[in-house]
């Protein structure tokens, strides 16, 4: 035993210098690495040939299925209310899923309707919908309508649920919520025929799950941030939430689903690159402090 | 009665929103009115956050004890705050007039000078401006920086030193692997009997759901002792300091 524990000591104690130079890796190194792998991957990232390669590796989970399948079978000219509760610092993951949304609804002649619980969101979303309705040549007011931004968080949501106007009298643009065709028929947001929040945070998608499903039995979507996805998971499970559609990957097979590939599914390539070299860091990591504490005693 | 005013009405509105959960019908036109009230009452707070933001900064400003660097920190914070909402104010937001004014430069004599235009669109240029050129770049760079800290920390810190902590690190490398295509692919080649991303939605759907729902309980109940506590006045923190 002790001579087969020497011979290890022996072939191991070969790794010596590398183990040393791992040792002394500082983060201004691990910075550097992370940096050129990124700027690289992201130069790569519009390559045909990689993006053909996402798609293949992407596919939909059920709950992201039952989102999607929702809206499709929505009847066209629906009125859907889409809630933009996102900040600038996690518009990268967020925006895109609601981008994907947005068009989704589009194709499918869904009028939307945009607010933010979120000053931030608010903003961003407005400049989201815009563009795309130009793409898609939609009429502001009668296919979509952005009414800003309210304070508030769960109060504005069941006051919404009371009368809507009163909660949004004008649009973002100034003009009464009460001459605005899209927003005819809407008296509460009961009347919507799905309400869809974007979130990175509260008040968002758990504030809607509570409260306009819990209280008022809406149906409710999500899209959230990879780091805030794991607590919307309970809700999901209940059924509380219709779907769920989370951080860039959620994005990426959104874009995928409705065959329009576009920012997320090109950043899915640099974010995998930067995923196996964290993981890549954490393992030899473990493998330095291993060989510390175990190769060292032998 | 500074103490004793507040304390009942954070009792009656308490009270008054509990009873609207379980009789609506019976409770609906006042919870209606305090819940209006309460959006009115936000609006209100923000600008009571910022005149707060304001005097603290001015008060460090002014103070001869405060440093240098500081005291321009506060001077830029308070410049920008004025700028902003300076800005903000000269958009005029009236039914069916939308105004705003736009900086344009006219050349005159060879000269270029610039003048403030009064055009009618649907937003303010420069609050779009301020937005989207400093508030969006400064907050994404902010988040943006977090990947190399994480990344730092993960290789420095991210260490199995238990069963637990190798638990939770085979965890995480599953779920990071099968949250992203070149990780399954990679996976799937090495290891063709692990199926990444179904590894890593079970991770999400089963474990993680199940932790996730336990401190969800247990933070519930939390919520109910301490609501309580509020609304009968043994909580007074949020009153501020007794005198």
């Amino acid at each position: 035993m002790k001579a087969l524990l020497n011979t290890l000591r022996k072939y191991l104690l070969v790794l010596e210098p590398m183990f040393k130079v791992l040792k002394q890796v500082n983060r201004h190194t691990v910075f550097l690495v992370l940096a050129i792998l990124l700027v690289i991957s992201l130069l790569l990232s519009k390559n045909k040939a990689i993006l053909e390669f996402t798609e293949r590796a992407t596919k939909m989970d059920t709950y992201e299925r039952r989102a999607f399948q929702y809206v499709q079978d929505l009847p066209p000219g629906s009125v859907v209310l889409l809630s933009a509760d996102y900040g600038p610092s996690t518009r990268p993951e967020a925006e895109p899923i609601a981008a994907a949304f947005i068009k989704h609804c589009f194709k499918r002649d869904i009028k939307v309707v945009t607010m933010g619980l979120w000053p931030d969101g608010a903003q961003l979303i407005s400049t989201v919908i815009e563009k795309i309705a130009i793409e898609y040549g939609k009429k502001k007011n009668v296919d979509w309508v952005h009414l800003g931004y309210s304070p508030g968080g769960v109060v504005v949501i069941k006051q919404m649920f009371i009368d809507f106007k009163k909660v949004f009298p004008r649009t973002a643009d100034g003009i009464s919520t009460y001459d605005i065709p899209i927003l005819k028929d809407i008296r509460t947001a009961k009347d919507f025929a799905l309400i869809f929040s974007v979130s990175a945070g509260d008040p968002g998608v758990k504030t809607y799950v509570k409260i306009a499903n819990g209280e008022y039995g809406q149906v409710v979507i999500g899209g959230v941030t990879a780091v805030s996805a794991p607590e919307i998971y309970p809700y999901l499970h209940t059924g509380q939430l219709m779907g769920l559609w989370a951080g860039l990957k959620g994005a990426a097979t959104y874009e995928f689903a409705i065959k329009e590939p576009s920012v997320a599914a090109e950043l899915m390539f640099p974010q995998s690159v930067i995923h196996i070299t964290i993981v890549l860091f954490i393992i030899t990591g473990n493998l330095v402090m291993l060989y510390d504490k175990y190769v060292k005693k032998l | 009665m500074r103490r004793e005013l507040p304390m009942l009405i954070t009792l009656f509105t308490g009270t008054v929103i509990i009873l609207d959960f379980f009789f609506p019908s019976i409770m609906k036109g006042i919870t209606d009115v305090l819940q209006r009230w309460a959006i009115i009452i936000f609006a209100f707070a923000i600008m009571l956050g910022i005149l707060n933001l304001f005097l603290i900064h001015l008060r460090k400003l002014l103070e001869p004890s405060t440093k240098p660097l500081d005291r321009g920190a506060s001077a830029l914070l308070i410049i920008s705050l004025i700028t902003a909402v300076l800005l903000g104010l000269i958009y005029t937001n009236e039914p069916d007039i939308v105004e705003a004014y736009t900086l344009k430069t006219e050349i005159v004599g060879g000269l270029v000078l610039p003048y403030i235009a009064r055009i009618t669109k649907d937003f303010n240029p420069f609050s779009v401006w301020i937005f989207n050129a400093t508030y969006t770049p400064l907050q994404a760079t902010m988040f943006s920086m977090l990947a190399f800290f994480i990344a730092s920390a993960a290789y420095r810190a991210f260490r199995a030193r238990s069963f637990e902590a190798f638990l939770l690190l085979v965890a995480a490398v599953l779920v990071m692997l099968g949250r992203v295509p070149l990780g399954i692919y990679l996976l799937g080649k090495l290891f063709p009997w692990i199926p990444a991303d179904d590894i890593a939605n079970w991770i999400m759907m089963i474990p993680n759901t199940a932790g996730q729902r336990a401190i969800l309980i247990g933070a519930g109940f939390g919520a109910v002792a301490v609501s309580l506590k509020i609304l009968l006045g043994i909580e007074r923190s949020h009153l501020g300091k007794a005198e």
